[in-house]
């Protein structure tokens, strides 16, 4: 494309590179231009989401006029300006640079974890010599343990700085730094106390070496053994764009696959390293089987979905529920919201981490896009752990941070952020709902509205506060727009109902918008395909129960579905896994494949519909779940199960109508919440959310894994009367969970934190906030 | 590990660490920055706490910078390993530095190496066995190349060495 100089915009420039007249924005540098047309310029330390650092010189280009060659990276166009990139002054300035950095980096590619996808690699077959002029000894520098994510080899560094400016400008944690000075400058950590950020596998993408790499990939293949294939992340609900690399039919890696509209060019640990959990075989189910006389009998799929079938038909319609998990298809909603329509049950639900059924359904809010949210000006987190609920849209609450945006929370503890908050405003789980309250309070006094009815009543028996009530006066003072992020603290919360009315009262007072942050990988289709109900019901004794894709772990009330599947004549496992806290209470087990192993669509939070394809061969009998519903759904003979491929049901699915636009909650009445002793807070832990990442070892090695403890605050020690690392129970009407007891100055007085999601609070119900702590009765 | 830990609150644990003086020092050089460029002091910082603390910094006393001026500990790290005027061991009652930079070198900076080295029975970097003189690991030129070959003991030139010189000044410290 040529461009004629006399029609050049204001904001542009007219530049010629390589003979070749272009466009360029004012002020960038001539990298930026030369990428626009795809003209190869080599380089190291550039990268286009970090700042630029121009310390490897590798980009050099040849601008007319200039007595020596310049860095493409840091060189900002200028109009009129004559670039040539593949002159022999460019060329000459590229090669040198490149026996520089080949100086000191070893030349040992075979035994190299990066080798065959190494950009050094790359360059150096274009720019380097064939044999090294460098005859005296090399340098080597020690390696110290980042942790289980990422592996590294110091020696092979080349000082770019990526992983440096990566841990400082989109992760904040500032973890790595260059040590020393000149040819004795080496990356490390500054007391050797590893990785901990929720981003920290990124630096493996971005090193252009082999110094950083993916530890459990390590040595596992090499790059031109693999297959890419484009997938979507399961762990949360942003849907993160994802390559799994396969060989063979394994997935053996993730890396992040672009999309500037969700993760950009990142990707959590959580998704890059969930897929480990695939492989792990100890409790992976592979045959259908079913429970005779207490025995545990391998069956085929016919024989199993005829005793289903048979059960299904003998059973009263609305005394079979279904509880799904939140990271299956649309497709496999769909088709068993169709089993369920035909069976004439509407006992199914999808929102397994939700204990508060007060008000009926409601399409959840999200009123800001993803990428707008790095946009905003005041942002107001609600029961919201951003950072590990979805990392990602933590990284968008960052840039708006960094763009000068304030940040307010309300929640349950001081949870390390890494950006400052204004006010971080925290009580135990009813004291900051009240406190929210008071911001509702303050908003109301100043402007002299009042909500109606019952929230009316409420707000009127909460208290003013006085930093609470500035910030009131600043929101409704200031000519921004503020978003509200209601979080999963809120969304779990057993009064999520008011929490919601409240921030809903109180966004169009101060023009606000709100999102909710949703849990799973797909709810949003679960509830596009109507898998919920008004009411919990859990409180029904069903005869037949059916868990889809889903564990115990999952549900916020664990100890209530125990025991509604134990009190039930039938219940039949859809799962990949089960472990024994599962198959002790089912009679039949399905193996069904999870997503990487099938193909189907997902909803993400923000309404965007993305297609997954197979990445991963699924082990032994293992059957895609749509497959297996369409076989039900004929055996039941019922009416529309006749698809011959998934693509026919995507089909369906991409029909749905979008759900109606969510009015406010009416609260009827706000339960007069007392809880007696300590207040539980059940805290999901980053990677205690599914299956997959429960049983993924290198996450569960890694620093931001939970334990099994409870925490609390140290000024309540004396009155609990045990010491910290006692090993306690914690009694919860009767049940009881042993936990180390552990205390935390970001805990509220009076509050006890439990790590919900596994199995050691299989016996604790989220909803029930009244908690003691007394002596372990084992 | 339990990640519901704020670091606005993590306790500052190793501000105890610090002098009187050596706050003060550490606010002198904060005012002259915006808040924003508050890293910008952390040089007069190292160079606060290396005079209070016999000439070296350890880690504890980066720790303790780096919650003072509240930046990442990191950053404090890179400061004190980059520069040679800052010592992250324990150092000799006197530093002597011997500029070994171009015009010091074609002058004989190697040999003063050497004579120093065999002279002090240590090697450089290392710091005599009775605490009175660490030989710095190495020095950048510090524009006195009209004096080269030279050295800096404590801050002050000596410049145009020879062996009687050297002699005489090592003699001279204490
Ligand atoms: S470790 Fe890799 S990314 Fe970090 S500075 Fe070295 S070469 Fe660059
Ligand atoms: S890419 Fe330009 S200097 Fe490194
Ligand atoms: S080279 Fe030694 S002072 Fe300049």
């Amino acid at each position: 494309m040529t461009e004629t100089s006399n029609q050049v915009p204001e904001d542009k420039v007219s530049i010629e590179i390589d003979g070749q007249t272009v466009l360029a924005d004012k002020g960038s540098m001539i990298i930026h231009a030369t990428d626009a047309h795809g003209i190869n310029v080599p380089r190291f330390c550039y990268h286009k989401k970090l700042s630029i650092a121009a310390n490897c010189r590798m980009c050099m280009v040849d601008v007319e006029k200039a007595p020596k060659p310049l860095p493409a990276c840091a060189t900002p166009v200028v109009d009129g300006m004559k670039i040539y990139t593949r002159s022999k002054r460019a060329t000459s300035g590229q090669k040198n640079a490149m026996e520089f950095l080949l100086i000191n980096h070893p030349l040992d590619c075979p035994i190299c974890d990066q080798g065959g996808e190494c950009e050094l690699q790359d360059v150096a077959m274009g720019y380097g010599r064939d044999v090294s002029r460098f005859v005296e000894g090399k340098r080597s520098v020690a390696d110290e343990d980042l942790g289980s994510l990422v592996a590294s080899d110091m020696t092979r560094c080349i000082h770019c700085t990526r992983c440096v400016r990566f841990l400082n400008e989109i992760a904040g944690t500032d973890e790595l730094g260059g040590i020393g000075r000149g040819d004795r400058t080496y990356i490390a950590t500054a007391i050797g106390q590893g990785l901990d950020s929720e981003m920290s596998g990124n630096i493996i993408d971005l090193c252009p070496v082999g110094a950083l790499t993916n530890k459990p990939f390590r040595f596992k293949a090499r790059a031109w053994e693999l297959m890419a294939t484009a997938g979507l992340s399961m762990h949360d609900a942003l849907g993160s764009n994802i390559y799994y690399h396969t060989r063979h039919g394994k997935i053996l890696r993730a890396v992040p696959r672009e999309n500037e509209s969700i993760n950009e060019a990142w990707l959590s640990d959580r998704d890059r390293y969930g897929i480990h959990g695939l492989n792990n075989d100890q409790d992976r189910v592979t045959q259908p089987m079913v429970k005779q006389s207490g025995q545990w009998n391998v069956i085929t799929w016919e024989q199993a979905l005829t005793i289903l079938a048979d059960k299904l038909k003998d059973t009263a319609a609305e005394e079979v529920a279904l509880y799904t998990g939140q990271h299956t298809t649309s497709e496999e909603y769909f088709l068993l919201k169709k089993l369920f329509d035909q069976l004439g049950s509407d006992q199914h639900e999808h929102r397994l981490s939700t204990v508060d059924f007060s008000a009926s359904f409601q399409a959840p809010r999200t009123e800001v896009s993803l990428a707008d949210v790095a946009e905003q000006k005041q942002i107001i987190m609600v029961g919201c752990y951003a950072r590990h609920e979805q990392p990602i849209l933590n990284h968008k609450i960052r840039q708006a941070w960094l763009n000068g945006a304030e940040v307010n929370a309300f929640g349950p503890c001081h949870f390390e952020q890494n950006f400052d908050l204004k006010l971080d405003i925290t009580g135990h789980q009813m004291d900051w709902v009240k406190k929210l309250g008071s911001l509702a309070l303050s908003l109301a006094e100043i402007s002299g509205r009042k909500p109606d009815g019952a929230l009316g009543d409420w707000l009127q028996q909460q208290s003013a506060d006085e930093d609470i009530n500035s910030l009131a006066k600043s929101l409704l003072k200031n000519d921004h727009k503020t978003l509200f992020i209601l979080g999963q603290i809120s969304a779990r919360h057993p009064q999520a109902q008011l929490i919601k009315a409240l921030v809903e009262w109180m966004a169009p007072l101060v023009d606000a918008s709100i999102n909710q942050v949703l849990d799973g990988a797909n709810s949003m289709g679960a509830a596009l395909n109507g898998l919920y109900n008004d009411q919990d019901i859990k409180r029904n004794d069903h005869a037949v129960n059916l868990i889809y894709q889903a564990e115990i772990q999952d549900f916020a009330e664990p100890a209530k579905i125990k025991e509604c599947l134990v009190n039930s004549e039938m219940t039949v496992v859809f799962n990949a896994f089960c472990d024994e806290a599962l198959k002790s209470r089912a009679d039949l087990i399905l193996p069904i494949a999870l997503l990487p192993e099938t193909s189907g669509s997902l909803i993400n939070n923000y309404g965007q519909r993305q297609d997954a394809l197979v990445a991963h061969k699924a082990p032994g009998d293992t059957k895609p779940g749509w497959r297996v519903l369409r076989v039900l759904g004929n055996i039941l003979g019922f009416d529309g199960f006749e698809y011959e491929d998934v693509h026919e049901v995507m089909q369906e699915t991409e029909q749905l109508k979008s759900l109606p636009t969510p009015v406010p909650v009416a609260i009827k009445e706000i339960d007069a919440y007392k809880a007696k002793g300590l207040v539980l807070y059940a805290h999901h832990g980053i990677y205690d959310g599914d299956a997959l990442v429960r049983r993924s070892r290198p996450l569960q090695e890694s620093k931001l894994a939970t334990a099994d403890t409870v925490y609390v605050n140290p000024g309540d020690l004396l009155s609990i009367g045990f010491e910290a690392g006692d090993l306690v129970s914690v009694e919860q009407n009767g049940r009881y969970a042993e936990l180390t007891l552990a205390t935390d100055e970001a805990v509220p007085t009076g509050s006890a934190v439990i790590n919900m999601g596994r199995l050691s609070t299989l016996n604790i119900n989220a909803g029930e906030l009244s908690v003691s702590i007394i002596g372990a009765q084992s | 590990m339990f990640q519901i830990v704020n670091p606005q609150n993590t306790e500052k644990t190793h501000l105890d660490l610090l002098t009187d003086e050596t706050k003060a020092t550490i606010d002198y050089w904060l005012k002259k920055y915006p808040h924003e460029q508050r890293r910008s002091a952390v040089l007069g910082a190292l160079h606060a706490v290396q005079d209070q603390n016999g000439g070296w910094i350890s880690t504890e006393l980066m720790a303790a910078v780096s919650e003072y001026i509240d930046i990442p500990l990191v950053w404090v790290r890179e400061a004190a390993e980059f520069y040679s005027m800052f010592h992250t061991q324990p150092v000799g009652r006197h530093k002597i530095s011997i500029c070994t930079n171009i015009s010091c070198m074609l002058r004989g900076a190697d040999k003063v190496v050497k004579y120093a080295e065999d002279k002090l029975n240590i090697k450089l970097g290392q710091t005599t066995e009775d605490g009175r003189i660490t030989l710095v690991m190495e020095e950048e030129c510090v524009a006195a190349c009209t004096g080269a070959p030279m050295m800096i003991i404590d801050g002050h030139y000596h410049e145009n060495l020879t062996e009687e010189t050297i002699d005489e000044i090592l003699g001279g410290l204490e």
